[in-house]
């Protein structure tokens, strides 16, 4: 009997589109706390330059 | 960065930034390797998904092997980094290397979840199954959960010293959780887990091969895969440590504002 070669592209799609969900949260981790961390010294400049008036 | 430098400029307190200010070539150096592994990745996806031959037993689902098994390799080199950053935070008590060593941990985490997953994905059509209490996955798992504790436990010391001590000697020892990883479809003869990259001494009946010799656009698209996923932990890494370093400055930047406060 010949074997044939299985049909899963369904699993194939699924594994490469859960790397990718999880590479983009990584992504978007690194880039909301460096806009948070961004924020938080703008404010404390802010504040600086208010105590310095 | 240019937030930072610029704000490093100030007259005021914000000029003990100068550590966070960077050499133009390093920040150049940065933005190339991101746009580098950006492009490269659609290379990568391309090999995997067109290029590499369709496995005649497996079928689509062997493709996950360029995922799968690459970031893995990503990841150890993560978490090889975290063992850097330890040890050197251990000989020279600077914050830097225990900065170091939490970013590569942050990274090396989201990559080995990938390698969970696909493995996961992988294992549904080929052994029917998500999951089994195989030696390879059940050591996987721990080995995630150990590095997944290292963030939590770190959270919990507030002592400053004490934590990058601690995370030092912590990152030091889970490294040998990889090793274990590695190693044991090799030594143990009683795992469903295919050796693919060198030889299993011990357990000939683990070797699965892919026609990775035999076929080179397998050898191909692995060679590129491991390289991307190599590149982007290191890449993912350096930005994490920059906004490390610069949360740092931050920190001190707000407790010489309060203590002038009181």
């Amino acid at each position: 009997m010949e074997a044939t070669t299985p049909s899963n592209l369904e699993y194939m799609i699924l594994g490469y589109a859960a790397a990718g969900i999880i590479m983009a949260l990584t992504v978007a981790y690194l880039i909301l706390k460096a806009r948070r961390i961004r924020q938080e010294a703008e404010l404390l400049k802010r504040l600086e330059d208010d105590q310095e008036q | 960065m240019a937030t930072i430098q610029a704000v490093s400029d100030s007259r005021s307190a914000f000029a003990e930034s100068a550590d966070v200010a960077y050499p133009v070539w390093r920040t150049r150096l940065l933005f190339g390797l991101s746009v580098v592994t950006f492009l490269s990745m659609f290379v990568m996806l391309y090999m995997a998904l067109f290029y590499a031959g369709t496995d005649a037993v497996q079928g689509h689902a062997q493709r996950l092997f360029y995922v799968h098994v690459s970031s893995y390799a990503g990841g150890s080199v993560a978490f090889f980094i975290t063992v850097i950053g330890g040890a050197a935070y251990l000989i020279t008590r600077n914050a830097k290397w225990d900065r170091l060593a939490v970013s590569s941990v942050e990274v090396g985490l989201p990559l080995m979840t990938v390698c969970l997953v696909t493995g996961s994905t992988w294992a549904r059509p080929i052994w029917n199954t998500w999951w089994t209490a195989d030696p390879r996955l059940n050591a996987m798992a721990v080995m995630w959960l150990i590095y997944a504790a290292y963030l939590t436990l770190r959270g919990a010391i507030e002592d400053p010293d004490r934590r990058a001590r601690f995370a030092a000697v912590y990152g030091i020892i889970a490294f040998a959780s990889v090793i274990y990883v590695f190693l044991i479809p090799r030594v143990r003869d009683d795992t469903l887990h295919p050796v693919v990259i060198g030889p299993s001494v011990t357990n000939p009946s683990a070797q699965g091969e892919f026609e990775v010799r035999t076929d080179p656009r397998i050898g191909a698209t692995m060679g590129v895969a491991m390289t991307w996923w190599c590149l982007a932990a290191v890449v993912l890494i350096w930005h994490r440590l920059r906004l490390e370093n610069k949360a740092a400055w931050l920190q001190a930047l707000k407790a010489r504002w309060l203590s002038k406060q009181g």
